[in-house]
């Protein structure tokens, strides 16, 4: 759940991961939109180190087709 | 010494005999050039977030393994780019070293995994979606943040809520 309260927090910093692994799909989906684009620092509240290591972890996912790139004009 | 893991997809139609030839294709390549490999299985047939190849399945198999020389990995590189029955690869630096995996429990996890896949993959979506708009407490903001099916989710609960209106 990356964003309950109001008051935004680091999801990774709360349940203590330090890395993240580009194979873990069901954690990069929180952190992608509709459209597969990545969410924004400001809406997320991820910290900037663990945002650097998200980006790079969600690129590494989409090129082994793991997480789309787009879900524009995407069958089912 | 480095650590390294390579994941690659395989082509869809293949059988596991050849599959299994086919890693062991990639296992000579490693012996070829003094690689040692820690880790080698089937991470299992997955659906691909995008078409490669005209390809909407593969066969992932993934590979742990440890190498002194940086020209090892582009040869290795190469043989993978060459071999047509590999769609795409991609190898990763590990910063500490793999744990070994043991293939049984692998295999019993794929097979569970394999049953379930397909409808379970949505329905977890839609209950994470439904935990979150239970904790959300009507903010605007978060519609945005839910997965495509919470969205549709939502939408078809508002419509329902103006029906009984």
């Amino acid at each position: 759940m990356a964003i309950i309260n109001k008051k935004k927090y680091c999801y990774f910093k709360e349940n203590g991961i330090t890395e993240i692994d580009y194979k873990d799909v069901k954690l990069l989906r929180r952190f992608i939109t509709e459209q597969g684009k990545i969410m924004p620092r400001r809406v997320t509240g991820a910290s900037a180190k663990m945002h650097r290591k998200l980006v790079r972890a969600i690129k590494r996912a989409r090129n082994i087709a793991l997480i789309p790139y787009t879900n524009i004009n995407q069958e089912g | 010494m480095r650590f390294y893991e390579t994941l690659y997809i395989v082509n869809p139609n293949l059988e596991k005999d050849q599959l299994g030839k086919i890693m062991d294709a990639v296992n000579e390549e490693f012996k070829k050039n003094k690689g040692a490999v820690i880790n080698h299985y089937v991470w299992g047939k997955k659906r691909l977030a995008h078409p490669i190849q005209k390809h909407r399945y593969g066969n992932y198999i993934l590979a742990h393994f440890s190498s002194k020389e940086i020209q090892f990995l582009l040869d290795f590189g190469m043989y993978l780019k060459l071999n047509t029955a590999i769609l795409r690869y991609q190898t990763v630096r590990l910063d500490e070293e793999p744990d070994v995996v043991e293939v049984n429990e692998l295999e019993e996890e794929n097979e569970t995994l394999e049953s379930k896949e397909g409808s379970k993959e949505d329905a977890g979506n839609k209950e994470e979606s439904l935990v979150m708009e239970a904790s959300s407490s009507s903010e605007e903001d978060k519609e945005e943040t839910d997965s495509p099916s919470g969205e549709k989710e939502s939408e078809t609960s508002e419509s329902e809520n103006k029906s009984k209106e």
